[in-house]
């Protein structure tokens, strides 16, 4: 029975916002238990919420640009941030937070994790920077980590 | 004199920016859309395999990345002079038309509904404006409710389109040729159930709540006009001789006329591009050029016969007969629910048209060189790619998305955009609160996300974030 879900994010054509859509391909070439499924969640972001019903933990996979050393990895998870006050925060294109929101409305609370990684550049192309090339073995990780896998 | 700038637009997709300029009761008499947004996905395709386009223009939007597979399978069968099977059509019809159905009960349960219906005060309901809420309690407490059921049956619908596409959002298998999809007697049957429960929702929830909506806000068919000129491309083809079950056409002055894509000419004088301007696509470029004098949006402004065009489902029902009563924010909202009904019924024939154990693909090799057009039309409106190819690549590629003819500025000869006309001219009751520019936005269900989805936080300190690296 799959309990897990790890899905990938973000615009392959956008360089280093496909990071997430990267991370979820390598993760097909490795063996992973099978209570875990993996999705490509392209830029259909509210197309997602299907998963955050079905699955008891959602772990997202998305670029996050937040203004510190391209290639950081930040590790978020919705409660973390749903205090701040409106007139502090605005968050554009944080869809996913309204997904969660919406599983929420319909009596369905699994736990989120979100990793995001800080992007160098963000431009036409089809092949990411090779600082996010080179840090996708850590994100692997990182998740394995997450999900105590060894 | 005063402006007011509403900038993003929120519920939808990318980032648009309006800016109006008032006069002195508070009516607006010059409106501005801009697109926030550069959009160059065409210049990344030159020199690649044709069918590749099919993969990787569905990436440029989120919302409708079926109907850009279709466009750009469309453009290059066109290169290779080769129309699909009826079954691979009809296999398409399915998958659009799930997206269609799942995309307009988003649009009016998700995106508009709440510019009319007082929801909770969280996210994504906030921040509201509190102005001009009519409903009774109990009918925006049904709404309310039924804005939670739909985004279960939009789920179901989303489910449907995967049963034939393989792997929604982005579907791997509508190919130039074709469906690459061998429907089984269970696929069918499972669609079969998925729909009669949609179906069920259309007929009866939607039904009701547009109603409701139309009702207690009757004056918006008054509001949000524009030119009244609609443009259609045409889609779901019902045979393999190019019938539509939504034929292609312009309307202007409320009659339908005979739509010629040769008369589309795209403009760049209030764009930040320095492309030619008043080219066809075909023969179009993409320069960009930002800061360029005069100049506001990242979009170009595509217009027929030199006029501005509307493009939607009140477009596409006008030209077909289904919904012809006027040209309004309401009337935008009732021809969509017409379609949506429309389409679920079509659905039905069509599903039983589908042959078990037979595929929907033809190989066609690679064409070595020509050019084709793929015209088809997004939930949101006309949608077309114009493709070249030379020795085998793609030479030249355009794309002219639905919102492109929505949310255009002015061209070169002073026309404005569909949307800023229709801004045009309307009252604003509390200009602190112009909810009446947002329900005329949204009725044209614009979408430039052709773009990009980089999460970013303002206001967080994501220092508190970050993951140390780990230990090698």
């Amino acid at each position: 029975m799959k309990d897990t879900i790890i899905i990938g994010i973000g615009n392959i054509l956008l360089q280093d916002d496909g990071v997430g859509i990267r991370v979820i391909e390598q993760l097909e070439n490795e063996i992973l238990p099978s209570t875990i499924e993996l999705v490509d969640g392209g830029t259909s972001t509210l197309d997602t919420l299907g998963f955050f019903l079905d699955y008891k933990k959602v772990i997202i996979v998305d670029c996050l640009k937040a203004g510190l050393e391209p290639g950081t990895i930040y590790k978020i998870r919705p409660e973390d941030i749903k205090d701040y006050k409106k007139e502090n925060l605005s968050i554009h294109d944080v869809q996913i937070l309204e997904v969660v929101k919406m599983a929420n409305m319909m009596d369905k609370y699994p736990e989120v994790i979100i990793f995001g990684i800080e992007p160098e550049k963000i431009s036409l192309n089809l092949e990411m920077t090779e600082i996010m090339i080179s840090k996708i073995p850590e994100i692997i990780c990182i998740i394995k980590k997450e999900l105590q896998i060894d | 004199m005063s402006t007011i700038v509403l900038d993003p637009i929120t519920r939808l997709e990318g980032h648009l920016k309006i800016n109006v300029t008032l006069d002195a009761n508070n009516t607006v008499i010059a409106a501005q859309a801009s697109g926030g947004l550069y959009r160059d996905f065409e210049n990344l395709l030159l020199s690649r395999v044709p069918k590749d386009a099919a993969f990787l223009t569905q990436r440029i939007c989120g919302l409708c990345p079926v109907s850009h597979a279709i466009s750009s399978a469309k453009a290059v069968e066109q290169v290779a002079k080769f129309t699909p099977s009826l079954q691979g059509l009809l296999l398409r019809n399915l998958i659009q038309g799930s997206n269609y159905v799942s995309d307009h009960i988003l649009h009016f349960y998700h995106l508009a509904l709440m510019d009319y219906v007082k929801g909770t005060q969280i996210h994504p309901w906030a921040p509201t404006y509190g102005k001009d809420y009519r409903l009774s309690a109990a009918d925006n407490q049904t709404l309310a409710d039924n804005y939670i059921k739909a985004l279960a049956i939009r789920r179901k619908a989303h489910e449907m389109g995967a049963i034939f596409s393989g792997k929604l959002p982005h579907a791997a298998n509508i190919v130039p040729g074709g469906v690459t999809a061998i429907p089984s007697a269970a696929d069918i049957s499972k669609f079969k159930s998925y729909l009669s429960e949609i179906t069920t929702f259309i007929t009866s929830t939607y039904q009701a709540d547009v109603n409701k909506l139309a009702s207690v806000y009757s004056d918006y068919y008054n509001i949000g006009k524009g030119y009244g000129n609609l443009i259609a491309y045409g889609v779901f083809d019902t045979d393999a001789n190019g019938t539509k079950l939504f034929p292609q056409g312009i309307v202007t002055n409320g009659t339908v006329g005979t739509f010629n894509q040769s008369n589309i000419k795209e403009y760049v004088g209030h764009s930040w591009y320095s492309s030619q301007s008043g080219t066809n696509p075909a023969s179009g470029d993409t320069t960009p050029n930002y800061g360029k004098s005069g100049a506001y949006t990242w979009l170009k402004a595509p217009r027929y016969n030199g006029q501005p065009f509307e493009a939607g489902p009140l477009a596409r029902t006008w030209v077909s007969g289904d919904y012809k009563k006027g040209v309004s924010v309401m009337d935008r909202h009732m021809a969509r629910y017409t379609e949506t009904v429309k389409i679920a019924s079509n659905l039905s024939k069509w599903i039983s048209q589908i042959q078990v154990g037979k595929s929907g693909y033809t190989e066609i090799g690679t064409p070595a060189s020509g050019s084709g057009i793929g015209l088809t039309e997004a939930p949101r409106g006309a949608l077309g790619h114009w493709v070249s190819v030379a020795s085998s690549k793609i030479s030249k590629y355009q794309i002219i998305t639905p919102t492109c003819w929505n949310a255009s500025p002015m061209d070169d000869s002073g026309n404005v955009g569909p949307i800023e006309k229709a801004l045009i001219g309307t009252k604003i009751s509390d200009t602190t609160e112009p909810v009446e520019l947002l329900r005329i936005v949204h009725s044209f269900d614009p979408c430039t996300g052709c773009s990009v989805h980089v999460m970013s936080p303002d206001g967080i300190e994501m220092s508190n974030f970050v993951i140390q690296p780990l230990g090698v």
